[in-house]
Order: structure tokens, then C-alpha cells, then sequence
């Protein structure tokens, strides 16, 4: 068997960047995103150090960053992130990361953002972060029927949105 | 329809840039491997890939109590050697054995490639383990990096194969993610070799890590081009632009990091002020431009001015819809924004290191013109070939 460290720190290598990717969309601020990133492998390590089996470690990394992301909004509880994106607010956005204001990497982002919460994610995991309908299931909890009607009618509005911003 | 889906696809595929920069990720992976070492638990359990040998057992199940016992053997022997290390009695097992029935097993070209750089890059987890665990010495490092060597090459060997089958879009993917764990693992090693008390052991692993990932390099950049060529103009305008993209964005954050070191070493508020602006704020390009030069100290200067300098001239290739050669000024200057990250805490150490190896062989081709003309011939182009590096790596 592998060593445990080093299995733990190639899997750091494999998934720290779509982890972050994931969280920076959700959090909006790239140091935020770091720092619970940094955390969730931390819990992850403890929790398997503790003698606890886990089957799939990248699902279980996403559970624990989710868990992480909403724990810091709960947090802040005057300030949740769909109601400062309502009242159109975006100032953490850190652009630096998605490139000299990226124009197809913006536009992209506020379409995605436009969709409704349970389309939003689906579709972000889907197509930007590239896991499957299962690896989707296990993170959020649905079945994975769920998730693919989640994807399809995410994407049907998704085309809908970047139709009326073309015309 | 399909052209809007391809067009979301595409608009979609830009957010994956999001990335960690490679030194943000080292660092990160140093705090978690300290953490790590901090809470190293009793009793692990880690879902990885099965052994190859599980297969043999399947087959064996039916045959004769001997054979089985026989294989129980090897097989606990192999199971043992797995997470050996160069210098360990089972190490040659984990190589030349495990590893070796795993290249076996694998069969189509995609997947030994896959596999092949997989082994590359855990040559170089094994070095990280021996240098922050003080395991690495010259005996340990000379078989290292003896390792990492064949591996790299066998690694190489394997994208070839998949550019020469005309696969040029698999050999381009795992050129480029043989280049990106290169990048990472000589992040992690540089980081360890500034605290390590076999320092220059260390600096002898980065040093030649360093010139087979200038090699990877070379090969993604030549097969990211031939990529590019390819491709039809709306795909290609993408790919140039992501890279684009991803140039700039390594500039600012070497701004930043540079800004952010110069803030906390002069408790200058202004500079703090600046650093944190920077941090926040949307940086379009004249920002940029500023903040690589306001932030950089003197000797970082002509590394931000040559990044800049390969930035525009890709922007003039675009604007002319010479994409190949646009994307070739964009990787080169990602990989000069990289190294100038990576290896600012040991560039002085690879400095000294290049210097004497260049004395040593232009010492050896003195010798040899003396000696043999022809040998002294090639003893010279070695010697260039090294400060073909120094000059690479921009010491």
C-alpha cells in the first residue's frame, strides 16, 4: 500500500486547484478561498488519521469544503452571499485570478451565477470542475436522477441566458 | 443549437483557469505536510488503486496450496515494498517489480503514458519525503535522482510515441500535466531545501529536476503549438487567450508576492496599502504593467520587464492571427513567471551549482582539446548545454 502521507499529498496535487477553483466561485474571495481550502485538507488528514475509512476522498474533500464554506457564512450571519449578489455586490471579486478581467472567464461566471442555487452548483461541478453525476450525488446528498435533471435544466436555462445576451 | 452549446462549452472551459499559483500550492502543501507530520495517526485508511498482484491472486485461487503460498509471498513482499524509498532494502522491489507489472498491465499508449508520468512524479515524492524527513544524503540522492532521471525519460519516451501515432492532443495533455507536476514537486523540494540541513544535496535534486522540467517545457510548448495549428479559429483564439491569460495573472502574483514581502519587511503602510489594492482589486492590463514595475526590486526587474516584453510581442501575433506563434510567446512567459516563483529561495544555491559545473567542464574540456580533439568537442557542448540552463532558468 502506498504511503499514507504521500497518497494524501498526490491527491493535495490532484484536486487543490479544482477545490480552490470551487470555492473561489462560491466565496468570491481568492485569500477566503485559500484558507478554507488549507482547512479542508487539514480536517480530511485528521479525520482519516483518526482511523476513520474513507471510500472516495475527492467526494469526501468537496463534503467537508462545502460543510466549510457554509460554516463561515453562518458565521457571518448578517452577510450571505446570494443577498450580496442581489443587492449587486461583488467588490472581493479577485480578477487577477480569472485573468486581466478574462471577458469569456467574466461573462462565463455571470451567467453561471444567474442560475438558480440548485442548477448553479450542479452545473459548475458538471462542466467546470469536470465531476460525474455520482461524484455530484455523493457531494451534495441527491440522488443522482436529481442531479442529472439539476444539469440538464441548468444548462437549458444557461443557453437561454447566453441566447438573450447574444441577441 | 450546437454551435451555442459549443460556445457555453467553451465560455464554460474559461473558468477553469482558476488555479492556485505554484507557489501558493507549495506553500500550502508545506503546511499541510507540517500538519501532517504533526498528526500522523495510527490506523490509515485510504482508498487507492488496487495492486496489480489482486488480479494474479483471482487467477491463482483454484491451483495448488504451493503456488498459492507462493504467491502469497511475493505478494506480501510487494505489498511491503510500496511505500519504500531509494535507499531502503525494498525499494528495488517497488521499481523494478511493482511498478514494472503495473507498465505491463496497462496497455493502450494513453495509459502508459498516464502511468508513466504518474511514476515520474512519485521518483519526486519520494525525494520530498527524504529531504524533509533529513533521510537524503549523497548516497540516497545519487540513486534519487538516478531514478527520477529514467523515469523522466521513460515518461518522455511515452508522449513521443503518442505525438509520432498522430495523437497530438493526448501527447499535448500529458506533456503539459508531466510539466505541471514537475512544476509542483520542484516548488515543494525548493521550499524544503531552504530549511533542510542537507541543503546542498537538495539544491542537487532541484538543480536536475529543473533542467528535465526546461526539457518538459520544451516539448509541451512545441506540441501546444502543433495543438494550436490544428485546431479550427474559434478553438484556437481560446487556447491562446487562456494561456494568455494565465501569463498575466503569473505576473501579478509575482507583483504581489513581491510587493507583499517588500510591505512586510519595511512595515511601510503605503507599500501594505498598495500590496492589498493589489490583492482586491480587477487588473486590467496597465495595471499590471504598473504593478510588476512599482513592486519589483532590481533584480526582479528584468524578469517582470522580459515576462511583459513576451506578453506583448504575443499580443501582436494574435492581432496579426499568427496564434501558433502567439501561444509560443505566452507559455514562455508563464514558464519564466514560474521559475522566477519557484525558485527564489534556492536561486543563489543553483547559481553556485551551475557556476562550478560549468568550471568543472570547461576544466574537463581544457583537458580533453589537449588530450583528444574530439573528445574536447564534445566535453564543450556539454559545457554550453549547462549555461544554456543557467541562461533558461534566468540566473
Amino acid at each position: 500500500m502506498e504511503d499514507p502521507q504521500e497518497a494524501f499529498l498526490k491527491c493535495y496535487d490532484e484536486q487543490a486547484d479544482a477545490l480552490f477553483r470551487f470555492c473561489t466561485f462560491k466565496v468570491n474571495d481568492r485569500e477566503l478561498a485559500k484558507d478554507l481550502v488549507q482547512d479542508t485538507f487539514m480536517k480530511t488528514w485528521e479525520y482519516i488519521a483518526a482511523g476513520n475509512k474513507v471510500e472516495n476522498v475527492k467526494a469526501f474533500l468537496y463534503k467537508t469544503l462545502n460543510h466549510a464554506i457554509i460554516d463561515y457564512y453562518r458565521r457571518k450571519k448578517s452577510v450571505s452571499l446570494e443577498s450580496l449578489q442581489e443587492e449587486g455586490f461583488d467588490a472581493s471579486v479577485d480578477e487577477s485570478s480569472s485573468i486581466e478581467a478574462s471577458i469569456d472567464g467574466r461573462r462565463a461566471r455571470e451567467l453561471v451565477q444567474k442560475l438558480p442555487p440548485p442548477y448553479r452548483d450542479a452545473v459548475y461541478m458538471r462542466f467546470v470542475n469536470e465531476l460525474s453525476l455520482k461524484e455530484i450525488a455523493e457531494i451534495t446528498g441527491e440522488a443522482e436522477n436529481t442531479i442529472a435533471v439539476h444539469v440538464h435544466r441548468g444548462l437549458k436555462k444557461l443557453k437561454e441566458l447566453y441566447q438573450d445576451q447574444t441577441v | 443549437m450546437i454551435e451555442d452549446m459549443r460556445d457555453i462549452e467553451r465560455e464554460l472551459s474559461a473558468l477553469r483557469e482558476v488555479n492556485l499559483t505554484p507557489d501558493e500550492k507549495r506553500r500550502m502543501r508545506n503546511v499541510l505536510r507540517a500538519y501532517m507530520n504533526a498528526h500522523p495517526g495510527a490506523k490509515i485508511q485510504i482508498q487507492s488503486v488496487p495492486s496489480p498482484l489482486s488480479y494474479w491472486f483471482v487467477m491463482v485461487s483454484r491451483t495448488s496450496a504451493m503456488a498459492c503460498a507462493v504467491i502469497f509471498v511475493v505478494g506480501s513482499v510487494s505489498y511491503a515494498a510500496r511505500g519504500s524509498l531509494p535507499g531502503q532494502a525494498l525499494y528495488p522491489v517497488k521499481v523494478g517489480f511493482n511498478e514494472k507489472v503495473q507498465s505491463m498491465l496497462t496497455l493502450s499508449p494513453e495509459a502508459s503514458a498516464t502511468l508513466a508520468v504518474d511514476q515520474a512524479a512519485q521518483r519526486l515524492a519520494e525525494i520530498e519525503t527524504l529531504a524533509s524527513t533529513g533521510k537524503l544524503d549523497s548516497v540516497t540522492q545519487a540513486q534519487a535522482e538516478k531514478r527520477f532521471e529514467e523515469s523522466f525519460a521513460e515518461a518522455s519516451k511515452r508522449v513521443d510515441t503518442l505525438k509520432a501515432s498522430g495523437n497530438i492532443l493526448m501527447a499535448a495533455a500529458v506533456s503539459e500535466d508531466l510539466e505541471s507536476k514537475l512544476d509542483t514537486h520542484l516548488g515543494a523540494i525548493a521550499g524544503i531545501a531552504e530549511t533542510s540541513q542537507s541543503r546542498e544535496a537538495v539544491a542537487n535534486i532541484a538543480y536536475s529536476v529543473k533542467s528535465k522540467l526546461d526539457d518538459a517545457a520544451v516539448r509541451s510548448i512545441e506540441l501546444g503549438k502543433t495543438k494550436v495549428k490544428l485546431a479550427d479559429r474559434g478553438s484556437a483564439e481560446s487556447i491562446v487567450r487562456t494561456a494568455q491569460d494565465s501569463a498575466i495573472t503569473l505576473l501579478i502574483e509575482n507583483a504581489r508576492d513581491s510587493q507583499s514581502a517588500q510591505a512586510e519587511n519595511t512595515s511601510d503602510k503605503g507599500v501594505a496599502t498598495m500590496a492589498m489594492t493589489a490583492r482586491t482589486m480587477a487588473a486590467p492590463e496597465p495595471s499590471a504593467k504598473l504593478m510588476a514595475k512599482g513592486a519589483s526590486n532590481s533584480s526582479k526587474e528584468g524578469v517582470s520587464d522580459a515576462v511583459q516584453k513576451l506578453i506583448d510581442q504575443g499580443k501582436e501575433k494574435y492581432a496579426k492571427g499568427e496564434y501558433a506563434d502567439a501561444y509560443e510567446n505566452f507559455k514562455k512567459a508563464q514558464r519564466l513567471a514560474k521559475d522566477d516563483t519557484l525558485l527564489r529561495g534556492i536561486a543563489g544555491d543553483l547559481k553556485s551549482l551551475a557556476d562550478k559545473k560549468k568550471r568543472t567542464d570547461e576544466a574537463t574540456t581544457t583537458k580533453g582539446v589537449k588530450e583528444d580533439d574530439h573528445e574536447g568537442d564534445d566535453d564543450s557542448h556539454k559545457g554550453s548545454d549547462r549555461g544554456g540552463l543557467l541562461r533558461r532558468i534566468g540566473l
